[in-house]
């Protein structure tokens, strides 16, 4: 295996991001103390990180690169399926380069661009989602020279439990062993997992353990990966408290850590 | 042997007019500069020229100092003209990257009296000291994790807003001898001589691009040099004077990288086409049209049907009329037809008028005279009869014919 820190992200070796992001009816709940729901802030928070990662792709003359390629998976929007969370012009793909991204956004907010809209409407199929997540990042690896990038980093976004995790979630936690065994030449896939809640207090940021909580808090610790050095580098950065080892999860993070944890998920 | 700069640009850089590296040589004040312009940032090849170039007119050891001077050069950085796309969302990027400035790591040194050789940095560009018994100094990073874990860098608007401090920036002052050599180098470079010092023997014989570009090579494809912009100044103490540039002609370029698109083979999904709503209108329009020609032929079939139903019922009662209708004794009247005949003749022969003796004498005379055969004896047979209507119809005819 090579060294990552010799690993440069750019268009010649990119890395693919995959959002996995929580459709179902009870994101249609409040978000915390704010005024809009839980969808409506997972959205603006994946609209922001897209902006966020292709003002690392532009370059000098203002072209943007394809150091990163971005795959949106919604569950939940329709009852027990999974579908791209593109919309408009990109609705027809899975993955879009950066460059792609900016020639088709769905509109723009602030005067910023963005690519998708809240929805909150039907179960909670978390097991298809990784299951579709698995497939997305086995076909990139195997793809040209992918083996030789970045390991593609899957983000989880939901507030609640799986409808189709099966017995004691053995569907899901399968979907996720099987996820965690894709590699390239520079490590096995990261999986990261924030769980919203309508909650306040509680608050847990990449812990090490969880000792407390209900099962499936539990369920989502287990399945992130540790945090790597990078990720550990740009938390201790926003000031968040990370040890070695830390794993890539978040319970009832409010807007900021929603938005932080993106970005550190996001390798620089 | 003479000051070498090595330069080469990362190949997802294409070109070398790309790359964000700077450097600056003042052979007179053996002064320089390296600054290593970061990929993310707003023209920070433009900054890290800027800054090279101020470092070797007005070299600062003194981080206080430093800042000052940088932090005026910040304007020359926002004069420089930027033409925004014509894409909105990329031109919101380009003013949202703008707004965060250009950023570029620092090391600058000069050789000064007594053989001392004054050093300040910021950043990960580090500077490596070979003496002649082949031992490494190397500031301000000694190890790969130090270097890694570098969070410094000179930014053009931190700078305005004074949150650049002497924290930023670290100083040294190093004796040196005669026969040493000074090495300096961007990041991707450092981090390969602090994990593999016997390398900078092999650095120290690169004489011209092409072996510039095999070293460059080699490492990038083992994966033991990051693939990044890669900067060195190989500086002999002896001999601070020419300087000999090592940098790609003009017309080497890296090959572009073919822009096909991923497509995730086991997910494709079935192609929905999306119609905008005029061609939505347009479809509904012709699917109306073919509708309403549809119903105007079922309504001619519809009377065709009727017409032909009509024509079905008149043939059935034509038929049945006829059927009905037919005469009772036809079958008698084919059967005895010689009986008929009989008949004929019976009724003929009772048909023969009875006219006096006179008369038929006078009737056979005019016969006679018209040239028939018969005997004029006053009896009038078959014969007389026959002879007397074709004499009548000739005559007739005759008569006819004069008129």
């Amino acid at each position: 295996m090579h060294d990552i820190r010799n690993l440069t992200i750019s268009s010649t070796n990119p890395c693919l991001l995959v959002y996995l992001i929580d459709q179902s009816g009870s994101m249609n709940d409040k978000f915390g103390n704010a005024s809009h729901s839980k969808s409506v802030e997972v959205t603006n928070a994946i609209n922001d990180i897209i902006y966020e990662v292709s003002l690392r792709c532009i370059g000098s003359g203002g072209e943007l690169k394809n150091r990163f390629e971005i795959a949106i998976v919604g569950y939940g929007k329709q009852e027990d399926t999974v579908q791209s969370g593109w919309e408009g012009q990109l609705s027809d793909k899975w993955v879009v380069s950066i460059k792609n991204i900016f020639e088709f956004p769905l509109g723009q907010d602030n005067d910023k661009p963005i690519w998708i809209k809240p929805y909150s409407v039907s179960n909670t199929p978390m097991t298809k989602a990784f299951e579709n997540a698995k497939r997305l990042c086995n076909d990139w690896i195997n793809w040209g020279n992918h083996r030789d990038c970045h390991p593609p980093i899957i983000i989880n976004i939901t507030d609640g439990e799986a409808t189709d995790a099966g017995n004691n979630f053995n569907a899901l936690k399968s979907q996720v062993e099987q996820i965690k065994s894709l590699r390239t030449n520079y490590g096995s896939v990261n999986i990261l997992n924030i769980h919203i809640s309508t909650r306040a207090g509680d608050k847990l940021l990449f812990p090490n353990e969880v000792n407390t909580g209900g099962k499936f808090e539990k369920l989502l610790f287990e399945m992130s990966t540790p945090l790597d050095e990078n990720m550990i580098r740009i938390a201790q950065q926003k000031g968040y408290d990370v040890r070695q080892n830390a794993k890539g999860y978040v319970f009832n993070g409010n807007a900021t850590d929603l938005i932080n944890f993106l970005n550190i998920g996001t390798p620089q | 042997m003479s000051i070498t700069v090595l330069q080469l640009h990362k190949r997802a850089s294409y070109e070398f007019k790309h790359i964000q590296d700077k450097y600056a040589i003042n052979s007179e004040t053996k002064t320089f500069a390296l600054a290593d312009g970061t990929t993310q940032s707003f023209n920070s090849e433009i900054w890290a020229e800027i800054i090279t170039k101020e470092f070797i007119t007005n070299p600062v050891f003194v981080p206080k100092e430093l800042i000052i001077t940088f932090t005026k050069q910040v304007a020359v950085y926002k004069s420089t003209k930027f033409e925004f796309s014509s894409n909105p969302a990329k031109a919101s990027l380009e003013k949202a990257k703008q707004n965060k400035g250009g950023t570029a790591t620092f090391i600058g040194l000069q050789f000064k009296e007594h053989n001392i050789l004054e050093i300040i940095s910021c950043g990960d560009t580090n500077l490596f000291l070979l003496n002649s018994e082949n031992k490494v100094i190397s500031f301000p990073f000694a190890d790969v994790d130090s270097l890694d874990a570098n969070n410094c860098f000179i930014n053009t608007e931190q700078l305005l807003q004074n949150n650049i401090d002497e924290t930023f920036f670290k100083t040294k002052s190093i004796e040196y001898n005669s026969n040493d050599k000074i090495i300096i180098a961007t990041d991707a470079l450092s981090r390969l001589i602090l994990k593999k010092p016997t390398i900078i023997s092999e650095i120290l014989k690169i004489e011209d691009f092409n072996q510039l570009n095999a070293f460059c090579l080699k490492y990038w494809e083992s994966k033991e040099l990051q693939e990044d912009d890669i900067s060195a100044i190989i500086i002999p103490i002896q001999n601070i004077g020419s300087v000999k540039i090592i940098e790609p002609p003009k017309d080497f370029s890296f090959p572009k990288e073919k822009e096909e698109e991923f497509i995730p083979t086991s997910l494709q999904q079935k192609k929905q086409t999306n119609y905008t709503d005029m061609e939505m209108n347009e479809i509904r329009n012709q699917f109306n049209g073919v509708a309403q020609d549809f119903h105007q032929i079922k309504k001619k079939l519809k009377l065709h049907e009727m017409l032909l139903m009509v024509a079905i019922s008149l043939l059935i009662v034509n038929i049945l009329l006829m059927y009905f209708l037919r005469p009772v004794n036809s079958k008698n009247e084919t059967t005895n037809t010689n009986g008929q005949s009989e008949n004929v003749i019976i009724q003929k022969q009772e048909s023969t008028p009875t006219i006096s003796k006179e008369e038929a004498k006078k009737r056979q005379e005019e016969l006679i005279m018209a040239g028939y055969k018969i005997t004029a004896d006053g009896d009038w047979g078959d014969e007389s009869e026959k002879s007397w209507k074709e004499y009548q119809s000739k005559k007739h005819l005759r008569k006819k014919n004069e008129k």
